[in-house]
């Protein structure tokens, strides 16, 4: 019994020894010639479409830069951790990253619910956290260590606000998510358009939006704006407003954009409804078409969102160049220089940011046209 | 406004049907096992995705692809309760419904390992609605035909415990599961039967879903909150409280919303602001005292 008692104890102790091994250092490189910075996308759940691709475009820009000599001859590395599209659990990865893997920058989250609930850990422990995907108006005032390459979602209300207005819609009816990120634009939205607004919410977790369809409706809208955090959301609408018969003009936040799936499956119907998205979109560029290359020889297939794929490599890159130049462990030299940063060349165009840490970029108005969207002249 | 309380209708009657499909797995459950079957949420999860494997990935017409849909999941229910549940089946039920809660997330992970966390469908079109009523009524064939399997099952289930010997063995095992015994009714078929039953109304559940709303990992959370809700509602264990709860649940989310009684962003609360109120007036539930039989 002894016997038993001491192996199973010895057993305990070496799996316990080795986990906790693991935690500390996951790759096994020495951290003297490896940068490692944490980072949090939505990995699992409807978030999970543009998590993993981030992820994804991160990780191959990451490779490429260690293939190619690495930071000042050191290899960088990122330990991503699933945020979940929620605040609740972007906390619970930057707690880990910040205090267990002792990460000087995270880079994320990637939605804006994620950077928002990330921001007051991060803030604390004077941690940079950098975000290429969370557009909610929010971030802008999360801290002095929260930088963004994606653009504010006051630029997407306001263009989306300024085109209803010129297409002379009195009543426009808004079907929101209740998330940092919809919530943003909802508000943008409303502090652009000068008509009424007939506003309709729900929770993530709803997949229903059939009692929500009729109430609209009802109200005789001239067009509907449909404002979901995620893609699979934004499909379901578009099946349910079908089965409904919707046949008013409808507007839409980015997630259609990069929705390739849903707009092939209701081409027809968007085209007839005359979809009208904001987006934010880099000037063509060769660096970014071989990336794509890249990205679809690896992973078998094209990234979803072309925009959130130019501003992580931007971010990467960012974060290259800062890294090469600044002492990692300083987190707060790395923090004056990301502000000082005035001529970063990256794809979308010469980049610097604000006071806030909002990047240089804007909105655009794009219409579909029954295959792709296509510039619309403001 | 009564433009639209037909379409108000109709929508919670049929959020209702796939509720009750759920609930009544549940109450049956909870009438002869005595624990919460916290899993049987993804029954329904795991009746959407197979049904998706046989009619979208292999090509199968409709109907085989649901028969085999509802044997597997059925198979899957009853094989749940042999390996996890009998083992524990004389214990305190706080364990297997820890077991229950385990085998949900376990499932979930499954699920997410097996089709990954992106939203799947059915069908790769949506499919016209009827017009009832002058255009008063949208209706999809899917959402007809969940209404009315609903209320088939539902009859059917009410026929089968009251007129069948097995249903007659099962509300005795519900009823006292030790004198059930002496009068040589087996509990382990009861059990079968009952798990077999819940599983296949969820899996007819979860294949409608599927069609309302596309499938992702967590599709059974959802709707098995809202069941809980029913079946607490109208008292646990009672087959007629499930349906009658459920619909209560479908009607006042669609209703109250729809009329802006109650503002969008609050549906996902309204069933419990009603489970609370109805257990403050209540507490046993709408048909505690009547239909508990099935229960002690």
């Amino acid at each position: 019994m002894t016997k038993k008692f001491i192996a199973y104890g010895l057993g305990l102790c070496t799996l316990i020894l080795t986990g906790c091994q693991n935690v500390a250092n996951p790759s096994g490189n020495n951290a003297e010639d490896t940068i490692t910075i944490g980072g949090i996308v939505p990995l699992t759940g409807d978030g999970a479409v543009y998590g993993v691709m981030t992820q994804n475009v991160a990780n191959l820009r990451v490779e490429e830069i260690n293939e190619s000599g690495g930071i000042n001859g050191k290899k960088l590395e990122i330990i991503w951790e699933d945020g979940k599209c929620t605040p609740k659990d972007a906390s619970l990865a930057a707690q880990k990253l910040v205090n267990i893997d002792k990460v000087n920058i995270i880079f994320g989250g990637t939605c804006s619910g994620e950077t928002l609930g990330a921001a007051p850990i991060t803030e604390k422990a004077n941690v940079i956290l950098f975000s290429s995907v969370s557009t909610s108006p929010e971030v802008t005032n999360a801290g002095d260590f929260v930088f963004r390459t994606a653009p504010s979602d006051s630029s997407q209300g306001k263009v989306l606000g300024n085109y209803a207005n010129k297409s002379g819609f009195n009543t426009v009816a808004l079907l929101s998510e209740q998330t940092d990120y919809a919530v943003g634009v909802a508000g943008a939205f409303k502090d652009n358009f000068d008509g009424e607004i007939i506003e309709e919410t729900y929770l993530s977790t709803e997949s229903d939006f059939k009692t929500r369809i009729t109430k609209i409706k009802a109200s005789d809208p001239d067009a509907l704006f449909l404002n979901p955090q995620t893609p699979p959301k934004f499909e379901i609408m578009l099946k349910q407003l079908q089965e409904q018969g919707w046949d008013k003009p409808i507007i839409s936040n980015e997630i259609s954009t990069g929705n390739i799936d849903a707009r092939t499956k209701y081409a027809d119907f968007l085209k007839e409804r005359g979809l009208v998205a904001a987006n934010f979109v880099a000037p063509d560029n060769s660096e970014l078409t071989q990336f794509v290359e890249r990205y679809e020889a690896k992973f078998g297939n094209k990234p979803e969102y072309i925009n959130y794929t130019a501003s992580t490599l931007d971010g990467v890159g960012i974060l290259k160049r800062v890294l090469e130049n600044t002492d990692s462990e300083n987190t707060e030299a790395i923090r004056d220089t990301l502000y000082a940063l005035q001529d970063y060349e990256g794809v979308f165009g010469t980049l610097a940011f604000d006071q806030n840490g909002d990047v240089n970029i804007t909105h655009s108005l794009f219409r579909f046209n029954g295959e792709d969207f296509e510039r619309l002249e403001e | 406004m009564s433009d639209i309380l037909i379409q108000l209708i109709w929508n919670g009657l049929v959020t209702g049907s796939l509720i009750a499909l759920v609930a009544l797995g549940l109450t049956l459950i909870y009438g002869i096992a005595h624990f919460i079957q916290f899993a049987h949420g993804e029954m329904v999860a795991i009746g959407a995705y197979t049904f998706m494997v046989f009619h979208k990935l292999s090509a199968w017409p409709i109907v085989p692809a649901a028969l085999a849909s509802i044997f597997i999941t059925i198979v899957i229910g009853i094989l749940l309760e042999k390996l996890f549940f009998k083992p524990v089946r004389e214990h305190d039920p706080l364990i297997p419904l820890v077991i229950a809660i385990g085998l949900s997330i376990g499932i979930q992970a499954l699920i997410l390992i097996i089709f990954g966390p992106n939203i799947l469908t059915i069908s790769d079109h949506s499919y016209e609605s009827y017009s009832f009523l002058d255009g008063a009524l949208l209706a999809t064939p899917s959402q007809i035909l969940a209404f009315v399997f609903a209320v088939v099952l539902m009859i059917g289930l009410h026929l089968f415990l009251k007129k069948t010997k097995r249903g007659k063995a099962i509300r005795a095992i519900s009823s006292n599961r030790s004198i059930g015994k002496t009068f040589g009714l087996s509990t382990d078929k009861s059990m079968m039967w009952v798990f077999g039953i819940g599983s296949l109304l969820t899996a007819i559940a979860g294949i409608f879903l599927g069609f309302e709303q596309n499938l992702e990992p967590l599709m059974g959370v959802q709707i098995s909150v809202k069941a809980f809700s029913a079946v607490i509602l109208g008292a646990i264990g009672s087959v007629r409280g499930a349906i009658f709860g459920s619909f209560l649940i479908g009607l006042a989310e669609s209703l109250l919303v729809g009329l802006g009684i109650v503002a969008s962003g609050f549906t996902a609360g309204i069933p419990f602001v009603i489970l609370i109120l109805m257990l403050l007036i209540r507490p046993e539930g709408l048909f505690g005292k009547r239909f508990v039989s099935l229960r002690q």
